[in-house]
């Protein structure tokens, strides 16, 4: 009755349009980096060929600009080799840091509208156009809010916490291989120095949860280094299997592997293999426990936990922790990407005029939405559970997983492959249907009712 | 006849207690120990032979416990459990998340919420947030319904109207309040006092934005601040206020007809 | 002198030296507790091996106040007991008062307030459902899905008795006004609708891998304990005792509708938000049969009073089956115009006197769990 569109009475439509301040300043920044750079006259004869050159041809983009780019600084500003080469660096580490910050920024946006979706709102729609300056807005707050440590802190390592938990999230990404050509860092032991540094972010949650001298911080630590340390291993398991597969630790050389279409038009992934699709499942699994996220957000579990190991934390170091988490997510999105859904490689052979790092970031993008999906459907794991989960089966099932890829290898990896390779992946995960049936009432239980 | 609730039923059958429950320790620092026995005593017994009033039956039937459950039943029975793959339920859920994701972009049932300080729902005619006084015509001085006669004053609740009755040259009741205050830090909402006027002169109000920064006179509405005129009652509720009207009407023609009577009469 | 108990462990005395206790006081400013409510936990890692609960930081003086009142001024403070059904919390205070008073109730009103309880049980599982959920961490969206329905339900009450949730509607010897316009049509649609979003929610919670693993043998108790306990309404009956004091009582014209009661076995926090999801199914039954034979008629006793109701000597104790359990008001009357003794038997405080038993052995996030199976409202449990 009062619902009916009738009686909603419309005011005004949308707030008007005004420019934030914090868009202003950015845009008068960018005019003047601008102005200053066309005073030195040599600066368009350089980089609007190699703009011209990049849009020309886009898969090559990132480094015909970077390029154009070099020239300039060599002909304009620096002469030394080794200066160019550490501006060489400097240039490629910027790129990565302004995307990801951006891709960071857009996913807070993206996540909270997702779930706002989910939950039936609306979600952030008040600063800027559908809410798309909220990223900022959220910036400016946490920028400005008070910075409160708790008297009874280790004050050092409460500080030191989150630089510690965003260093190694920021590290990793040299490796990920965006694109052909476009590895930052190309490592021939890439994987093995992303498991490396990726396990150091479990240090950090301990300081943060040890230095906060809070009990809920305590006990969030305490559960984040068990979940983590657990959840290395069916992490590290299931990429020992594509390893396996491409025979080399080398990222690039691993999604190289993944080239090529089967029959036409089926991509080569490894994900498309009876046992590759169940180690992604694993390790996507494995990789939401690694990144915290929901179902296994337990250290920050707020249902019982306040906030775990971020309870004592507040304006910009809870960012910090916020950033570290999210880059940390992208990381071992942009390596199950690398890993299992072929990198840079389009899905359709007809696709393939789009360039590659718009594919890998496409997937990387999807694996995060997937995340939010998970984040918005089911309630948390316990922790007793999350273990069990882990020892018992996860890491069990990397062991057959790595059975099967081996089966799939020497079955030549086609229609023999498929009938050796599904069974043994099939068969524990049956066995473990029937585990659970016989321990929980999976299927519903069955209730009387009296009449009265 | 045995009452049925007084045996507690489980599982279908009466058990006796097997063996004696015992409370766990709830003396937590050791101070305190006590420890006893309970036993199954069954439901406490509501007394029904001397229950206190009417309308309730003593007898109660016999209590059934279906066996099974009918077909369109929750759960399934144990003997045909379905085979259920581990990661299916959660996969359901993910469909119906799904659905609500996309569908909020359709689907206007999906997306409930409106954009308050824009859209604004109006609200139905019953609502009520606090009261208002009544006034008839343009004046809000002379046509003030309220005849200052304290009944909304006795009987609210948390005691939040005070009124001071207005008394003429001769210190007669005028039958006007000089003083109409209600202090809404205090007031519910519950709106008796406009269920227990005689003159429907108080009624229940939709406006909510009441807040301030003072914490103390401001939220002390007087007379000025509380009369509002008929035409407004109309708007916000316009069935009762046609309702009163016609109740005032037919009150006053009654009135006039029986001043009419006396002057006939005389 | 009030013995004021004391609420905190002696962790260091008594200790097991193979384990470090540590004390943990959830509340009362904590994001799951459901209001102001404290816990005392003693944790063994993550085990609860004490749990005290505290309470009374809600505390408003409900009873006394009541005993200094009228009868009708107590009717809006008993909305505010468990604020989420407010209806049922009148009727129960108005099925007592008419005990005293032995007022009988016209039988549209009864009708009213069979479909107002229902209506009222309805929403308030739903909520329930939601926060469970919320309890267990999913991200407030099976809170938000609950929400959505729960609207339309506070809708109707809006319309009918003003307010969404502080509704001051049931009178002595009937209600305060009848339906306006259209109400019970669009009561019709609001229920005619709810099968579907008990579908949504059923395939959304109930096969849920997590949500089983983490309900079903969680903060299971024995029937025999819950009836020494004292416990009653779902959780009762989860446990597998066949208890409803709408049948047992058939108050009001309950006899007149043909609905069942679900019946637990386990009596854990799965069987708990069970019982609630098939109340829901049953509750539309009645909703329905309700709706279709409602008579005309007036809707109060002529013979009621509303002012200066002064109930003759006696007590009585008038209780019905509210969402959450038994709901009793205990009133001793000694001819005056307020009550002499006025007592609540609130369902969610004795219900949560098993929640130590429930919670020993489990882990502390299943604490949270298991208090939100319990459903308590604190505006209830304190007073």
């Amino acid at each position: 009755m009062q619902l009916e569109a009738s009686h909603i009475n419309s005011h005004a439509t949308a707030p008007p349009g005004r420019l934030p301040p914090a868009v202003a300043i950015a845009i008068a920044g960018i005019v003047l980096t601008g102005a200053g750079a066309l005073l030195n006259l040599k600066a368009p004869g350089i980089l609007l060929p190699a703009a011209w050159e990049a849009l020309q041809n886009p898969s090559e983009a990132p480094l015909l600009l970077k390029g154009g780019l070099l020239d300039y600084l060599e002909q304009g500003w620096i002469s030394s080799p080794f200066f160019l080469e550490l501006a060489s660096i400097q240039i490629t580490i910027a790129t990565l840091l302004s995307l990801f910050g951006i891709l960071f920024a857009l996913t807070s946006l993206v996540e909270r509208k997702v779930l706002a979706r989910i939950q039936n709102r609306y979600g952030p729609n008040r600063v800027g156009p559908c809410g798309l300056f909220q990223p900022i807005a959220d910036g400016i707050k946490m920028l400005i809010k008070e910075d409160i440590v708790p008297r009874g802190a280790d004050k050092t390592v409460h500080l030191l916490a989150p630089v510690v938990m965003v260093v190694p999230a920021l590290l990793v990404l040299a490796i990920l291989p965006y694109g052909p050509g476009l590895t930052p860092v190309e490592l021939s032991v890439g994987i093995l120095f992303f498991f490396a540094l990726g396990a150091t972010t479990e240090v950090a949650v301990f300081m943060a949860g040890w230095g906060s001298n809070n009990k809920y911080s305590l006990l969030g630590a305490m559960r984040a280094i068990a979940q983590m340390i657990s959840y290395e291993l069916p992490l590290i398991l299931t990429a020992l299997a594509v390893v396996m597969m491409a025979g080399s630790l080398s990222p690039v050389a691993i999604v190289e592997a993944q080239g090529g279409y089967s029959m036409g038009f089926i991509p080569d992934w490894f994900a498309l293999t009876p046992w590759g699709i169940a180690a992604f499942i694993l390790f996507f699994i494995a990789a939401l426990a690694e990144a915290n996220r929901s179902p296994f957000d337990l250290p920050e579990g707020e249902s019982e936990l306040v906030a775990g190991h971020l309870t004592e934390y507040s304006g910009f170091k809870y960012a910090t922790f916020f950033l570290a988490e999210y880059i940390g997510l992208f990381a071992i999105c942009g390596l199950a990407v690398t890993l299992f859904l072929g990198g840079w490689h389009a899905p359709l052979p007809v696709l393939e005029f789009i360039p590659g790092y718009i594919w890998f970031f496409l997937k990387l993008f999807a694996l995060v939405l997937a995340a939010i999906w998970i984040r918005g459907t089911v309630p948390r794991i316990r922790t007793d559970h999350l273990m069990y989960f882990a020892w018992k089966f996860m890491i069990p099932a990397g062991f057959v997983i790595i059975l099967a890829a081996a089966a799939w290898h020497y079955s030549g990896a086609g229609w023999l492959g498929w009938i050796i390779a599904t069974p043994i992946v099939l068969l524990p995960y049956l066995i473990l249907a029937r585990g659970l049936s016989n321990r929980y009432a999976t299927s519903g239980r069955t209730y009387r009712f009296s009449e009265g | 006849m045995t009452q049925l609730y007084q045996q507690p039923r489980i599982n279908g059958s009466i058990q006796p207690n097997q063996e004696p429950v015992t409370d766990t320790d709830m003396s937590l620092n050791g101070t305190t120990k006590y420890h006893h026995e309970t036993e199954v005593s069954g439901i406490a017994d509501p007394a029904p032979a001397n229950r206190l009033s009417s309308g309730v039956p003593d007898a109660v039937p016999e209590t059934r416990l279906s066996a099974r459950p009918t077909a369109g039943e929750y759960g399934n029975t144990p003997e045909r459990r379905p085979f259920r793959l581990p990661g299916s339920g959660i996969v359901q859920g993910m469909m119906v998340t799904a659905r609500n994701w996309f569908g909020s972009y359709f689907d206007r049932k999906r997306l409930v919420t409106v954009q308050y300080p824009e859209q604004q729902i109006r609200p139905p005619e019953n609502s009520r947030s606090i009261p208002f006084l009544v006034y008839d015509g343009d004046d809000p001085d002379a046509g003030l319904r309220c005849v200052a006669c304290h009944t909304c004053e006795k009987e609210c609740p948390p005691q939040a109207i005070s009124i001071v009755g207005e008394r003429d040259e001769n210190g007669k009741p005028a039958r006007r309040p000089k003083v109409f205050d209600i202090d809404i830090s205090v007031c519910m909402g519950c709106q008796i006092c406009a269920e227990v006027c005689p003159f429907d002169a108080i009624k229940m109000d939709h406006y909510l934005d009441h807040s301030s920064l003072e914490n103390f006179q401001s939220l002390i509405l007087g007379k000025t601040r509380l009369s509002k005129s008929n035409a407004y009652f109309h708007t916000i509720n316009s069935t009762d206020a046609t309702a009163v009207d016609a109740r005032l009407e037919a009150d006053r023609k009654k009135k006039e007809a029986a001043r009419q009577k006396r002057a006939a009469a005389k | 002198m009030i013995a004021i108990p004391d609420c905190s462990f002696n962790t260091t005395e008594n200790r097991d030296p193979a384990a470090e206790l540590l004390e943990l006081s959830l509340g009362p400013q904590h994001p799951s507790t459901h209001g102001v409510f404290r816990m005392n936990a003693v944790l063994d890692g993550e085990t609860v091996v004490r749990l005290q609960p505290v309470f009374g930081y809600l505390h408003r003086n409900h009873e006394k106040i009541a005993e200094n009142v009228s009868y009708l001024a107590s009717i809006p403070y008993t909305d505010r007991l468990d604020y989420l059904c407010s209806l049922t919390n009148n009727w129960a205070y108005a099925l007592s008062v008419e005990k005293l008073t032995g007022l009988d109730v016209p039988e549209r009103a009864e009708y009213i307030r069979i479909i107002l309880a229902e209506l009222t049980r309805l929403q308030n599982h739903t909520a329930f459902l939601g926060f469970l959920l919320g309890d267990m961490g999913a991200w407030g969206t099976a809170l938000m899905y609950g929400f959505r329905q729960r609207e339309k339900v506070l809708d109707l009450f809006e319309s009918l008795t003003g307010s969404r949730m502080m509704s001051n509607y049931m009178r002595f010897g009937g209600c305060r006004c009848d339906f306006p316009e259209g109400w019970l049509e669009q009561a019709r649609t609001v229920i005619d609708e709810y099968p579907e979003f008990l579908d949504e929610m059923e395939q959304l919670l109930v096969s849920n891998e997590i949500l089983i693993s983490r309900t079903q043998g969680v903060g299971a108790i024995s029937p025999e304990r819950a009836i020494n306990a004292g416990l009653s309404g779902p959780i009762l009956r989860a446990t597998g005792v066949d208890y409803d004091i709408r049948k047992v009582d058939r108050y009001g014209i309950y006899d007149r509708f043909s609905f069942r009661i679900p019946i637990g076995d386990q009596g854990d926090t799965y069987d708990r938000m069970m019982m609630r999801l098939l109340e829901m199914r049953e509750s539309l039954k009645i909703l329905k049969a309700a709706i279709d034979e409602i008579p005309d008629g007036p809707i109060v006793n002529p013979k009621a009073k509303l002012r200066n109701l002064r109930p003759p000597e006696g007590e009585a104790y008038g209780r019905i089956e509210s969402p959450k359990g038994e709901l009793g008001f205990y009133l001793i009357s000694d001819k005056q115009p307020q009550p002499y003794r006025f007592r609540v038997r609130p369902p969610s405080l004795i219900n949560l006197t098993l929640l130590e038993e429930m919670s020993i052995g489990h882990k502390i996030a299943d604490v949270m769990v298991i208090l939100g199976s319990i459903d308590i409202v604190l505006g209830e449990v304190d007073r």
